[in-house]
């Protein structure tokens, strides 16, 4: 652990300290947590700077450091508008909780060995777990919270159980690890806690959960597991093809919704699905000896991670804003809030798009780069490698096109059109505090494909390797800047041509008077894939038709469940509970009957004994 | 790849696409049909013309083929359509899309099972043996996952296109009355299908066969009843 | 003298574009018995959009006035990275392919959003199903470049363009026919002509692409009208270099002769519309599902053949 992050979790500890001093004074309490994070962040940016300028820039320690710092201080920011007026005693506790994640977090990036990672990391979990329950009023949250607890604490148990294996380099030891960081990066069937602990959750605590603490399952990953040939092999293919199903299904999840934190936290599980694409076509280009592949894979890996940190803080951060000015996460009750918060609508469609993976905007660069891996393995590679890399492509491909609909559903359903409900129609006008750190989010957002063709540096690369990579970045990047040009030509044409604009009601066919109810719902508009899948999504109606000749109410009510928690999760626990049902019968209560079970008990230990 | 061959089984792969796809009962049909061509021709488009002309024997089977898979079969079909007064649509158990995939995914299994595992003669063209084993399994497929009646004997029909077509490429020159014996058989069924459906079909009002379980000898569901 | 020509494609692109659906109404005509009107039909249109003002709903923001300025600009930057007369593109890269689609992507992700922004019913109806409908035809373009990349071991669109050539049909032919069948079918629906989307109709209901614009009007309606025109002079290049690459007479040779093709696809897609009748919209999905399985056969035939 440098001098950086140690002095970045003294700054952390003083100011949860401070937050409790002042924790009269609502206020105050919170711009000295806030400024704290933000100090923290700060000092881990000048440590970055100073280890890319003394060559001494860590992949799993600066990197992973960065985006911590840099959602963390975004959250930290925002949580200074998204909690005023909860009261002081919540605050405290937002605040050294908070501040204790964040340093778990930093701690996990920085220390490499077992037992103090092991500690950090539970303690990340833990810390986190309390903020997940910060508003534990509702008993919905607290059940979402349990099973965030469930996850951590599953996943730590399967990390412990692969450092005591710790033989080094044996598949057990990796898959087991797989298993115990999958659960953070959520993985497919491993993913159930997503979606129900980000809805819970207050937004900077999503922010900072999606964005940064997921992706610290790829950095405790790539730092325990073995870096040799076979463990690539195994890591390539597992990763592929978690990422193949997470990817797809998870953005299909997420067309499903209508809660608009869920909504995103699925789009998360499809983030992470991508990422892991990469990294798996990176490390099966190592095993197999593909450099480019290898390259561009685990390039395009890595500035997805900091591509979704990026967004998905800034989505999250939105969506909190949201919540805080309408009351509501629900999509279907919402709608026009561009007008009532431009800046929040601004920045959540920029995201919107950018987490869609389309240019100009930064979530396409590190797609680009898998694609081109996957390109790569398709012209150069055979066999296994080639189906791996076609449908790498394919699912891409796809997954783009479910994240457009699934991203407009919740861009377009919250801000455009009118409102539906007087809750959207009265909404609270937009926080400076939550605001600011959106906007520099969405800078960040701009700017970074513009800025992408250091990567190459940062990654030390040489060579070939450097120039493939760069030519790449700097293309992308004067394609952007081309593309920002044509906007502005074809803008000021219009703005020639298109003076003394008039301003009436929607056309809407002949309608008279529309209005918001008669609006298409967010659900409609995913309707149709959502029935395409339905195999899959396994969405369920309630429907009361529309009957008589002057039908009095009518309703439909879609709601898509997870299928990893339906068809999987909640066979195998009630499975398991029935079985604990049955055992129940061995307690009788017979004193004689508990003697006889003992000696029985010691019998077979006895047998087993003498057998091996 | 651009021999006539390869061009009329590689269309034949894409009949089978479609066919998974097809929804309406008439359009099922017709590309039957076209299979039926396709397999018809297929003899005359492999013979090395160079090499001198064929027997007789040669013609009598592209003759009897195509008489009986691409003209005479269809037209019996489509009649027992018409008798039957069946609803057009396919009515599928499975969906269409995911049919495309399960056949898609056959397709590629039959070409990796062939690829690995099956060392041909070269004078085989390469794309036979997979495209005979994805047209099987397509046929049965479509039995499976169809529920009308009607629909079973078209993917029966399939499946022996895909029979013939996996005999044309193996043995030319000896399967003429293995050939002829699949032919009759095939013949044979759908004529006693046909008849069967225009029963099925006065009798129940409808031939959807997933509904034949009522027919069982079942005491609780009579009681039931 | 490279760039000279390759610049003189793309203003041949931007200037003939409105061209191609006048074609096609005058093959529809033909097929129909009627006269029709004049192919310069468009440019008449736009320019008389161009000089009306436009109406802006009260419902909607600045999304919805800045939709068809994006989605312009976007199908202009595809035409950008498209190779013209042999010339590789000037912003063209190893996987510009992905950036081609994506940019599209985003043109018509921001068509959507401006939909939504009207908050008319209609346009929320024609949103979703372009939506539904942009899932499978990406997957099918990813699925037919899959096969080209195999083929031509390149991947970038100008280096899989320029390897085509009438060797490889020879070798390669029936993977190409069906990379060929499969990428009309996209050019059918991402250009939403029958069997696809109706350009005709008139009914909101069973609209796609233009119930997303009911609410447009003056230059906006013109760009989104020159952006669908040009967007199908992108698509019928790129099929007309899959399909016949190579013409006589240098590189002006070239280049005229790709502009002849690109006028004689947009008759074929005119010829298609006037036989066909458009699908149902359960039908659709099926017909995009068919491309890409057309450019997984491709894949599988070039894998066969190729060991």
């Amino acid at each position: 652990m440098d001098f950086f992050v140690r002095s970045a979790l003294g700054c952390l500890l003083a100011s949860a300290l401070g937050a409790w001093l002042c924790r009269k004074n609502e206020r105050c309490a919170a711009v000295t947590g806030a400024a704290g994070a933000v100090l923290a962040a700060l000092i881990i940016f000048a440590g970055s700077t100073w280890a890319f300028w003394h060559h001494a820039f860590n992949f799993y320690a600066s990197f992973f450091q960065l985006v911590v710092a840099l959602v963390g201080a975004a959250a930290a920011m925002h949580a200074i508008g998204y909690l005023a007026g909860e009261g002081g005693k919540k605050f405290c506790a937002f605040w050294s909780f908070y501040h204790l994640t964040f340093g778990a977090m930093l701690a996990v990036t920085a220390l490499r060995s077992f037992i103090p990672f092991l500690i950090a990391w539970e303690v990340m979990g833990l810390a986190s777990f309390f903020l997940v329950m910060l508003e534990y009023e509702n008993s919905e949250n607290q059940r979402a919270a349990w099973i965030y607890l469930l996850g951590c604490e599953a996943g730590g148990l399967l990390l412990m159980l692969a450092f005591a294996l710790s033989g080094g380099g044996s598949a057990a030891y990796f898959y087991l690890l797989l298993a115990g960081f999958g659960l953070k990066i959520g993985f497919p069937l491993l993913h159930v806690w997503l979606p129900e602990a980000h809805p819970a959750a207050p937004a900077p605590v999503s922010a900072l959960m999606s964005g940064a603490m997921i992706p610290l399952g790829f950095c405790g990953l790539f730092r325990f597991m073995p870096h040799t040939s076979a463990c690539f092999g195994h890591a390539g293919w597992a990763l592929l093809i978690l990422g193949l199903i997470g990817a797809f299904f998870g953005i299909l999840f997420a067309a499903g919704q209508s809660n608009l934190k869920r909504l995103l936290a699925y789009s998360s599980i499809e983030n992470m699905g991508i990422i892991s694409l990469g990294f798996g076509l990176g490390f099966l280009g190592k095993a197999y000896a593909h450099p480019t592949m290898a390259l561009l894979g685990l390039g395009g890996g890595v500035l997805h991670v900091f591509n979704h940190a990026v967004l998905k803080g800034m989505l999250f951060l939105g969506a909190g804003s949201v919540l805080r000015a309408t009351g509501t996460l629900q999509l279907d009750e919402m709608g026009g809030l561009m007008k009532k918060m431009p800046v929040t609508g601004r920045c959540f469609l920029c995201g919107a798009i950018a987490i869609c993976g389309l240019p100009p905007f930064c979530g396409f660069t590190g797609e680009l780069l898998i694609y081109i891996g996957a390109f790569s393995g398709i012209a150069h590679c055979h066999g296994a490698l080639f189906a791996g890399a076609l449908m790498t492509a394919i699912v891409l491909a796809l997954t783009g096109g479910v994240a457009c609909a699934a991203l407009a559903k919740a861009a377009g359903g919250a801000f455009l059109g009118e409102p539906r409900t007087e809750a959207s129609r009265n909404a609270a006008k937009e926080k400076l505090s939550m605001v600011i750190p959106q906007l520099g989010l969405l800078f960040l957002a701009l700017a970074l494909p513009l800025f992408a063709g250091t990567l190459p540096d940062v990654l030390h690369l040489t060579g070939k390797a450097h120039h493939l990579l760069s030519v790449v970045l700097a293309k992308n990047a004067l394609f952007c800047c081309v593309f920002y040009t044509l906007i502005v030509l074809v803008l000021a044409w219009r703005r020639r041509a298109g003076r003394d604009a008039r301003a009436v009601g929607t056309w809407d066919c002949g309608y008279a008077r529309p209005t918001g109810r008669m609006e298409y719902t967010a659900s409609a508009l995913t309707q149709p894939i959502a029935d395409q899948f339905d195999t899959v999504l396994g969405t369920k109606r309630e429907v009361k038709e529309v009957s008589g000749l002057f039908p009095a109410t009518a309703k439909i009510l879609i709601s898509c469940r997870d299928a990893a928690r339906n068809f999987f999760w909640d066979v195998i626990f009630h499975g398991f509970a029935r079985f604990a049902e049955k055992c129940h019968a061995l307690q009788s209560g017979y004193l004689h009957f508990y003697i006889f079970m003992m000696v029985l008990a010691l019998a077979a230990m006895l047998a087993w004994g003498f057998w091996a | 790849m651009t021999a006539l061959t390869e061009i009329l089984l590689a269309l034949l792969l894409v009949t089978d696409l479609s066919l998974a796809v097809a929804s309406r009962l008439l359009h099922s049909i017709k590309i039957v049909a076209l299979q039926g061509w396709i397999i018809g021709l297929f003899p005359l488009a492999a013979w090395c013309w160079r090499d001198g002309m064929p027997r007789v024997s040669f013609y009598l089977i592209v003759a009897v083929t195509l008489l009986v898979k691409a003209i005479l079969l269809p037209a019996m079909l489509r009649r027992a359509m018409y008798k039957a007064e069946v609803k057009r649509e396919l009515e599928p158990l499975v969906g269409y899309s995911l049919s495309c995939v399960i056949v898609l995914a056959a397709m590629g299994m039959a070409f990796w099972f062939c690829r690995y595992h099956i060392a041909l003669p070269n004078e085989v063209p390469a794309l036979c043996l997979p495209a005979a084993l994805s047209t099987i399994f397509t046929g049965l497929f479509i039995i499976i996952a169809r529920r009308k009646a009607i629909t079973q004997v078209i993917g029966f029909l399939i499946f022996e296109n895909g029979i013939t077509a996996f005999g044309l490429g193996m043995m030319l020159e000896y399967g003429i009355l293995v050939e002829l014996g699949i032919l009759l058989d095939v013949f044979v069924l759908v004529f006693i299908m046909g008849i069967a459906l225009f029963h099925i079909n006065r009798e129940f009002a409808h031939i959807d066969a997933d509904q034949l379980h009522f027919l069982r000898d079942d005491e609780k569901e009579r009681g039931a009843k | 003298m490279k760039l000279l020509i390759w610049s003189t494609g793309i203003v041949a692109a931007l200037a003939g574009a409105p061209l191609l659906p006048g074609i096609v109404n005058r093959v529809k005509a033909f097929f129909a018995g009627r006269k029709g009107p004049s192919v310069f039909q468009l440019y008449f249109d736009l320019a008389k959009l161009s000089r009306k003002a436009p109406v802006y709903s009260t419902t909607t923001s600045w999304v919805f006035r800045i939709a068809p300025v994006v989605n312009c600009a976007a199908v202009i930057g595809a035409l950008l990275l498209l190779p013209i007369a042999g010339k590789a593109s000037l912003f063209g890269f190893a996987g510009d392919v992905v950036l081609m689609l994506y940019v599209c992507g985003l043109g018509r992700l921001f068509t959507v959003l401006g939909a939504l922004d009207t908050g008319s019913s209609f346009e929320g109806m024609g949103s979703s199903r372009e939506c539904q409908f942009a899932i499978l035809s990406e997957g099918a373009i990813l699925a037919v470049f899959g096969a080209l990349i195999l083929l031509t071991h390149r991947v970038s669109l100008s280096g899989i363009l320029a390897q085509m050539s009438l060797h490889l049909w020879s070798v390669d032919g029936t993977a190409l026919i069906l990379v060929g069948i499969g990428f009309f079918i996209v050019i059918l629906a991402e250009c939403c002509r029958v069997p696809v989307d109706d350009p005709d109709t008139h009914l909101e209901l069973t609209m796609i692409h233009e119930a997303m614009i009911l609410d447009n009007s003056g230059a906006d309606l013109a760009l989104i009208h020159y952006a669908a025109a040009l967007k199908m002079w992108v698509l019928l290049l790129i099929e007309i270099l899959l399909i016949c690459p190579k013409f006589g007479g240098g590189a002006w040779g070239q280049l005229a002769g790709e502009i002849l093709c690109v006028m004689l696809g947009a008759a074929v897609i005119g010829a298609v519309e006037s036989v066909m009748a458009r699908y149902r919209f359960r039908k659709v999905p099926q017909l995009l599902s068919s491309a890409i399985g057309m450019g997984l056969l491709a894949v599988v035939l070039l894998i066969l053949f190729q060991a």
